[in-house]
């Protein structure tokens, strides 16, 4: 009944790196892009948001772990899609509840989060081959790519933009305004990652294709 | 969320398996809707506790309150029979009901339990059961505005306000004196584009309407015309460092100097929609305040 | 109910007979029922049984009023018509507030699909058609069962289930009508749920308590939006494709800077306004 077949976990630095850097969810697989570029107008938006993917992505995959041998392999998916629903939903009670100010501008994406591609992808091709603590490890790694990404993302737009961090002015003026506009988002995001691609030059590795939305072919 | 379907069986399950996929679904959907129904009634009260706090808080600020003084909230609702209208204000103490001309109906006092209900849901339930609105009338809410008393005088009021800014609605405080002239605005929420329309929250933009006499400002323009620098730093100088008592005094007469709105560059949209509805509200609550005054 | 609509920024034009006078007219927003607009005269119009209300205030052809007179039961409801809302909205999530170039919502699939212009217009089409079928449903859902019996919580987990369900029996329905049609879009159906736009039209939807109008509306306009931004992109990106791109720019980067002229030149259509 168990056709899942169990693969010796990477080491845990290994977890981390991958999601920060070689598989870092946005700058390269590209997914779970809308609230990349929607949000990230400041560091604070970004944090927020950075922080509630994380805790989700963490709490799916060791969930998925967990649960891994009582469900019916049919019904996984939706079984998975529940759990992240579950933990989207709660988030987004927490959030409204106890920072009302910053959930305020970020509500709606927080609430999108349940169809973020990385976290299922992570729940399917990670921890439904492995341990709770392998999964969470690989969820803490995933986790965190997204949020450093939201950071760095929201640090050179608010900079570039507002001419501050996290509110507080840096210079009096606005540097470069259009970064913080709709269309300055997307820039960003191209800039960093083909910031991504140069550093993996440098490096003496090729960089990715570039073909992008890896996981939504499957 | 795409692996799902490459893996779909294509061969169709036995009855018995689909019975057992069915209750295994039911079973977590019923399971899912439980978790979740016991963290809504967990947060919901720190939800509305807070949003609470986080109201009176901004009030203070606006009216200068000292922490003794109390922030009263007065809620609006309208009940619509057929083409007939009555009118009703909530005040902490009672319930008022007028009709459409602006004449007395009645007024029931407001039990303990409501009136130390947090939750506004709670209050509007009642409002609606003492309002003798029966299944066919339309009964609604439809605004607020709060009253700072400090030592048992009036020290000002805060009125709630919405208007229809460049993308989804702005909602706004308006803080006046009891002469209706205007102390500051505040923008709770709005949509506006980041970098642009965003800047209404911004001293420089806001800070334009605080002191303005209730007739200079229902007349108040907006212009193109940039801000002038000194003039914005008077108006920037408002808020942190300086007490709107204090700001008043200074610049009183430069007021005049300084008749209209100047508009946010690139936003001037958003900065209309906000003059409109600033102007729209506080002229409706000069007209409300002809009925209900008495029963504050 | 006769009409009423709105002449020019102070009068009204109303079908009925003439009142004695201005003071017996009561003009009021829909939205502030309780304040009086003043009147400033009454004339009669320009054809018989009609009448023209000259108001003291600003009058706006998108606001509601609510018009009667005192002493008689005659009552007028001066709307847009459900017609103007719709295409309003329409044109509105379409193009000045487009899905992906300002709301930045469905990049995932996006960036992905629209590398072909085939593939492109393929799931666009697709979008359209299950993205208005599921925002009609989710509306129905929220508006009598999770709105009135304040199950707002579970709208998340209601939501996606819908569009989950929705787009599995889609593909089961045109599998065992239309084969050719199914390996055609087949593909699509399964990309439509990693589209965050058809979760957060119903969302907004929610959010907004629209009407029914405003419900397709949003989503016909996010869906069509959403078709003519994959369009558009998988145009330029075929042409990108020849062109010589730096090597650290190539694929991903240069897609994205392309997203952002063209979120650029979408600012031009904001302010347009119809009606």
């Amino acid at each position: 009944m168990n056709i899942v077949t169990r693969t010796a976990p990477p080491p845990i630095s290994t977890l981390i790196m991958r999601g920060l850097f070689d598989e870092n969810p946005v700058f390269r697989l590209a997914l779970s892009l809308c609230p990349a570029v929607a949000v990230t107008t400041s560091v604070k938006n970004g944090l927020m948001l950075g922080v509630a993917v994380f805790v989700v992505q963490v709490l799916s995959s060791v969930s998925a772990a967990l649960i891994k041998n009582i469900i019916i392999p049919k019904i996984r998916i939706p079984v998975f899609t529940i759990i992240i629903a579950i933990w989207v939903s709660i988030m987004d009670m927490v959030l409204a509840a106890f920072f009302p100010a910053v959930y305020g501008e970020v509500g709606l994406y927080v609430k999108l989060i349940v169809a973020f591609a990385i976290i299922i992808s992570r729940m399917e091709l990670f921890s439904m081959k492995h341990d709770v603590v392998p999964s969470f490890w690989d969820g803490f790694g995933m986790g965190l790519g997204f949020l450093v990404a939201m950071l760095l993302t929201g640090a050179f737009r608010e900079l570039l933009g507002n001419g501050s961090i996290l509110g507080f002015q840096i210079v009096d003026f606005k540097p470069l305004l259009l970064v913080i506009l709709p269309a300055g988002g997307f820039f960003t995001i191209g800039l960093i990652m083909a910031l991504f691609n140069w550093i993996d030059l440098k490096r003496g590795k090729e960089p990715p294709g570039g073909t992008g939305c890896g996981g939504c072919h499957g | 969320m795409s692996t799902p379907q490459t893996a779909v069986d294509i061969t169709p399950p036995s009855p018995r398996e689909m019975m057992r996929i069915t209750l295994g679904l039911t079973i977590v959907c019923l399971l899912a809707s439980a978790i979740l129904g016991g963290f809504y009634l967990w947060t919901e009260p720190a939800k509305a506790r807070n949003v609470a706090a986080r109201e009176q808080k901004l009030i203070s600020q606006l009216l200068d309150l000292s922490p003794s003084a109390e922030v009263q909230e007065i809620r609006r609702y309208l009940l619509w029979r057929g083409s007939q209208l009555k009118i009703f204000y909530l005040t902490p103490r009672q319930l008022v009901q007028f009709d459409a001309s602006g004449k007395l109906l009645a007024t029931t006092e407001v039990p303990e339990p409501v009136r130390e209900a947090s939750a506004p849901a709670e209050k509007d339930t009642w409002v609606e059961a003492n309002s003798g609105a029966n299944d066919e009338d339309d009964f609604r809410y439809v605004g607020r505005f709060f009253s700072g008393i400090e030592a048992n005088q009036v020290a000002g009021y805060v009125i709630e306000g919405e208007v229809p800014g460049f993308k989804t609605w702005i909602r706004f405080f308006v803080a006046i004196n009891s002469d209706y002239s205007l102390r500051g605005i505040e923008i709770i929420e709005h949509e506006e584009d980041p970098g642009l329309g965003d800047q209404i929250t911004e001293p420089y933009f806001k800070n334009q309407y605080a002191g303005r006499s209730f007739d200079a400002l229902l007349g108040i323009e907006v212009t193109k015309d940039p801000l002038p620098r000194e003039w914005r730093d008077a108006v920037e100088s408002l808020g942190d460092e300086t007490g709107f008592s204090e700001w008043i005094v200074k610049y009183a007469d430069e007021l005049p100097s300084h008749p209209d709105i100047h508009a946010i560059t690139g936003a001037t949209i958003s900065s209309v929609a906000v003059t409109d509805g600033v102007k729209r509200s506080l002229g409706n609550f000069r007209k409300r305040m002809d009925l209900v005054e008495d029963y504050l | 109910m006769a009409e009423a609509t709105v002449l020019n920024d102070h009068e009204l034009l109303v079908e009925g007979t003439l009142p004695i006078g201005p003071e017996v007219i009561r003009l009021v927003r829909a939205d502030d029922a309780d304040i009086l607009i003043d009147i400033t005269g009454v004339k009669s119009g320009p054809e018989p049984g009609s009448f023209i209300v000259t108001a003291a205030e600003t009058l706006s052809g998108q606001d509601h009023y609510l018009l009667n007179i005192a002493g008689s039961d005659a009552a007028w409801s001066i709307a847009p018509s459900a017609m103007a809302i719709l295409v309003s909205v329409i044109i509105s999530s379409a193009l000045i507030n487009n899905f992906v170039f300002t709301r930045y919502l469905g990049l995932c699939c996006f960036f992905g699909v629209s590398r072909k212009r085939d593939t492109a217009i393929g799931l666009g089409l697709t979008y359209v058609v299950v993205g208005v079928l599921s925002g009609v449903m989710a509306w129905v859902v929220q508006t009598f069962a999770l709105g009135p019996l304040s199950l707002d919580f579970l709208q998340i987990i209601a939501f996606i289930g819908i569009v989950a369900c929705f787009v599995q029996g889609a593909d089961m329905i045109v599998k065992k009508l239309n084969r050719v049609l199914h390996q055609k879009f087949g593909i699509f159906l399964m990309l439509i749920t990693t589209n965050c736009i058809i979760l957060a039209v119903p969302l907004l939807n929610a959010t907004n308590e629209a009407g029914f109008t405003e419900a397709f509306g949003l989503s016909l306009g996010s869906g069509l939006g959403f078709a003519l931004a994959l369009f558009l992109m998988s145009c330029a990106r075929e042409r990108v494709d020849m062109a010589p791109v730096p090597r650290v720019f190539q694929g991903l980067p240069v897609a994205f800077i392309l997203c952002g002229l063209f979120a650029m030149s979408f600012l031009g259509f904001s302010g347009l306004s119809f009606f």
